[in-house]
């Protein structure tokens, strides 16, 4: 009901992305058959920044490949910038508008030099050598990995590999850029400095930005949630999601530690703002 | 630091560096042919200080050539070794005999020219490698291979499937690296005197190889797909491959040194020098 | 069964151009009952310290004795190996057998066990990894869920036995409730294991369950501390870069606004019934 309420709120935008009543099915119809998603409908508009959060098994990463066309949806419609992405012909086209940056980092790169692989999209959009060349500089300064253009990405940290990825997504310019648990491979500094560049691309580019991830706090800084549980949407609306600590454990996730505090002395009859979601803040809350 | 040398590129900037990778690859082409058709000492000397004058203008250090040659020792040693024991030499070449050993004057000759036949072989392909990107080089080789597009051969295709093969070397090498260890710590036992149980302990650590071999494939298809790769289809490239006077005066360069190295080696012209009257032409 | 450490020092690649020093005259003691953390980022060495544990690193210079062996000597490896387990970061990456069953009983058929005992280690390793035996030992290991290889993996570890179990990220890239698990089957194997080694970057994880933590940093061991005393020391952990525990910060950012809650707690419900206990003073004070 809640779900419903605050999705009809977000249909009101223009939206870029939109997926009716979509079902997908691993290996159908065999012993090892597995739903990922069992009819999501979601509507995201341009210049929303969205993270989409569940537990593993629960169809976030799949969502990914499906609004990329890397699957065709067995049930409903997917429409990228009104392309259906079951038309082979649309492929191209939605792909250069909607990148993906996935969760390995070693297994995105398709060249051994830095500046050939992040050339690697523009020179399949068939662009001029000279625009390709502006764009990997631009690309790579985007994601602060100049130095690096004539390096070769395994001597890099986690970190540098995926900042090298987006940066990959990136010179192909798209609108949206989804990234699929690109941080759960990252040590707290990887994923510090792919959370920074990413930031940068949705306040500085206003990229539309999908991040699919399990940390509450990287979810915690978008400013849509999406929860999904069993391959359907759970839960669908602003940051005072993340409050709704009994729902979240439900979907086999975790409240941040701010928000679970705050809940306990609540419950233990200490007055505190419902917006109180921050460490921060709870800290002034506590201290008026 | 593996050494793996052959499709590893050393990043530095060098004349053999910035060179036509189509033109290195034929220039490689030429050599490999060159070595199958010389066969004289003074021939190989000039190779020798041929592939010096290579490898100094490339600026990748000496020592690291060198070791592209570790993965070949043995084959080099159990090369000479045969060719010692087993020649049958005629009865006035004999240096030495022991029992049924016999040693002749021209199977050291030839084992020696043998073993430096190979390392020749490993030597120039591998300054290839050390010199060209990856990209580069499946460039080249696409293009070198375009005429075959005619007769319907995938040429894009081959050139991709190289190119991604030299980018997971790397990646797989360390992945088998972890793998073993973690099988050891389970008490497997890679270091088995009998060759057999060698090759049964193996077992753990392929299949792991190529289930994690396939799941990197699948992945990397998937981020080609979704970075709008269709194959050569409309696709341009930032670093357009053209010809400069440099790689001109390499071409020149390379039949010129080619002709030498078939002079010295066939003596073309005695009246001119006659390279048989060194005392070290063999 | 202790793990003595003296002196040691590693070199990477030693004697060619690449030699690089990983290790720096490292010493200290794993004692019967530890549950030791070791913390550090990226690169400080704490893989290339607990490799020497089970001999996958040779000893270069220095000593180590595991339970009266020296490694610096000559030993039988499959005796230490059988002592000393290691899981390693996504084990799952080193499942290969057929089925369930015969890839953990890999281990303990390489020390030669009899096959009523492989079978028996076998069973109770499977349960203790919180799997259903029956249900999984005939299955294909690559069958399984993520979360199920990973714990089918830990299994085969188990099943040797080990007196010493090492564990590099035993919960990276699992989902908030995949991580709880894990770390809870870790707890228990307590029972089982006289010391538990835990690598890790995740610090509330590390506050929770180690007691005791080593911090190592650019090869050296930084220190040697309770967890009480690391995590409560802001000083030293923004020097090395290491995360603050949430509990820690919270309690800290609060004293620094005039309370005066003590810092030697990691627990939340402790510190829950603290703040309760402060608020309700410090707000009944007011009133009055």
């Amino acid at each position: 009901m809640l779900a419903k309420a605050a999705r009809n709120t977000y249909n009101k935008r223009m939206s870029f992305i939109e997926l009716n009543a979509v079902k997908f099915t691993y290996n159908s119809g065999e012993r090892d058959e597995a739903v990922a998603l069992d009819g999501v409908s979601l509507s995201i508009g341009a210049g929303e920044f969205v993270a989409v959060v569940g537990h593993n098994g629960s169809g976030k990463s799949t969502l990914a490949k499906l609004i990329n066309g890397l699957y065709e949806p067995d049930e409903g419609e997917i429409l990228v910038d009104g392309l259906s992405t079951a038309d082979d012909k649309n492929l191209f086209d939605i792909r250069s508008r909607v990148g993906v940056v996935f969760q390995n980092p070693d297994n995105q790169m398709v060249a051994t030099i830095i500046e050939d692989d992040i050339a690697f999209g523009p020179e399949n959009l068939g662009l001029p050598p000279a625009e390709i060349r502006a764009r990997v500089d631009w690309a790579l300064a985007g994601v602060g990995m100049s130095e690096y253009a004539k390096g070769m990405p395994f001597k890099l940290s986690g970190g540098q590999k995926q900042r090298v990825a987006i940066a990959g997504v990136l010179a192909l310019k798209p609108r949206v850029m989804i990234l699929d648990e690109s941080t759960s491979m990252l040590d707290p500094k990887g994923r510090e400095e792919v959370m920074r560049v990413v930031k940068k691309l949705v306040d500085e580019e206003k990229m539309t930005v999908i991040l699919i991830t399990h940390f509450m706090e990287e979810a915690m800084q978008c400013g849509r949630i999406v929860v999904l549980k069993e391959g359907k949407v759970f839960l669908d609306g602003g940051r005072e999601i993340l409050t709704r600590e009994a729902e979240l454990k439900e979907a086999g996730l975790e409240t941040p530690f701010a928000v679970r505090m705050a809940n306990a002395l609540r419950a233990r009859g200490i007055g505190i703002d419902a917006d109180v979601m921050t460490l921060p803040a709870l800290v002034e809350a506590l201290c008026r | 630091m593996r050494d793996i040398a052959i499709g590893q590129y050393y990043p530095v900037d060098s004349v053999m560096h910035r060179l036509d990778p189509r033109v290195k690859i034929l220039a490689v082409l030429i050599y490999i042919v060159t070595i199958f058709f010389i066969d004289t000492f003074i021939a190989y000397g000039g190779l020798l200080l041929f592939l010096t004058a290579v490898i100094l203008l490339s600026h990748v250090p000496p020592l690291k050539v060198l070791k592209s040659l570790r993965m070949i020792v043995y084959l080099v040693v159990f090369t000479v070794l045969i060719t010692l024991l087993f020649y049958n030499g005629k009865p006035d070449d004999l240096l030495w005999q022991w029992w049924i050993v016999k040693i002749y004057r021209t199977a050291i000759h030839s084992s020696l020219k043998m073993a430096l036949r190979i390392m020749f072989l490993i030597v120039g392909p591998t300054m290839l490698t050390f010199t060209t990107t990856p990209v580069a080089l499946t460039d080249g080789v696409e293009r070198l291979l375009a005429p075959l597009k005619l007769i319907r051969v995938p040429v894009h295709s081959i050139a991709m499937i190289m190119s991604i093969a030299l980018r997971l070397i790397p990646t797989l090498v360390e992945e088998m690296d972890k793998i073993k260890n973690a099988q050891k710590a389970r008490g497997a036992d890679f270091d088995s005197k009998n060759i057999f149980k060698r090759a049964i302990s193996l077992v753990p650590v392929l299949i792991p190889l190529f289930v994690s071999s396939f799941r990197r494939a699948n992945d990397l298809a998937d981020a080609m797909d979704s970075r709008c790769y269709r194959g050569a289809k409309g696709r341009t490239r930032m670093k357009v491959l053209r010809l400069t006077a440099k790689d001109f005066a390499a071409m020149l360069i390379m039949a010129a040194v080619l002709f030498m190295f078939l002079w010295l080696n066939f003596n073309f012209f005695p009246g001119l020098v006659d390279f048989r009257a060194l005392p070290w032409f063999v | 069964m202790p793990v003595e450490i003296r002196g040691l020092s590693y070199d990477y690649d030693q004697k060619t151009k690449f030699q690089k020093r990983a290790l720096f005259d490292i010493g200290f003691t794993v004692r019967d009952g530890d549950f030791l953390g070791i913390v550090g980022h990226t690169g400080s060495g704490k893989s290339t310290l607990v490799t020497h544990f089970n001999a996958l690193n040779r000893v270069q210079q220095g000593t180590v004795v595991v339970d009266g062996v020296d490694l610096s000597q000559k030993f039988d490896y499959k005796a230490l190996r059988a002592k000393v387990g290691m899981v390693f970061q996504y084990p799952e990456y080193q499942l290969f057998d057929e089925t369930v069953y015969k890839d953990v009983a890999f281990g303990p058929k390489n020390l030669g066990l009899d096959e009523r005992e492989i079978a028996v280690r076998v069973e109770a390793a499977i349960r203790m990894v919180g799997l259903d035996y029956d249900a999984v030992k005939e299955r294909s290991p690559f069958e399984l869920s993520g979360g199920q290889m990973r714990r089918a993996a830990i299994a085969g570890v188990l099943a040797m036995r080990p007196e010493i179990l090492i564990l590099d990220e035993p919960t990276a890239g699992l989902d908030p409730r995949g991580k709880r698990e894990v770390m809870r089957l870790i707890q228990g194997f307590r029972a089982m294991c006289k010391i538990i080694v835990m690598i890790s970057h995740n610090m509330d994880e590390v506050a929770a369950n180690c007691s005791r933590i080593i911090v190592m940093n650019e090869g050296r061991v930084y220190g040697d501390y309770a967890p009480e005393e690391l995590f409560h020391n802001e000083e030293l952990l923004s020097a090395l870069r290491i995360d603050m525990p949430a509990v820690c910060t919270l309690t800290r950012r609060l004293n620094e606004r005039g309370f005066s809650l003590p810092e030697d707690t990691l627990d939340e419900a402790v510190l829950l019934e603290r703040l309760v206990g402060a608020v309700r003073a410090k707000r009944g004070g007011g009133h009055a």
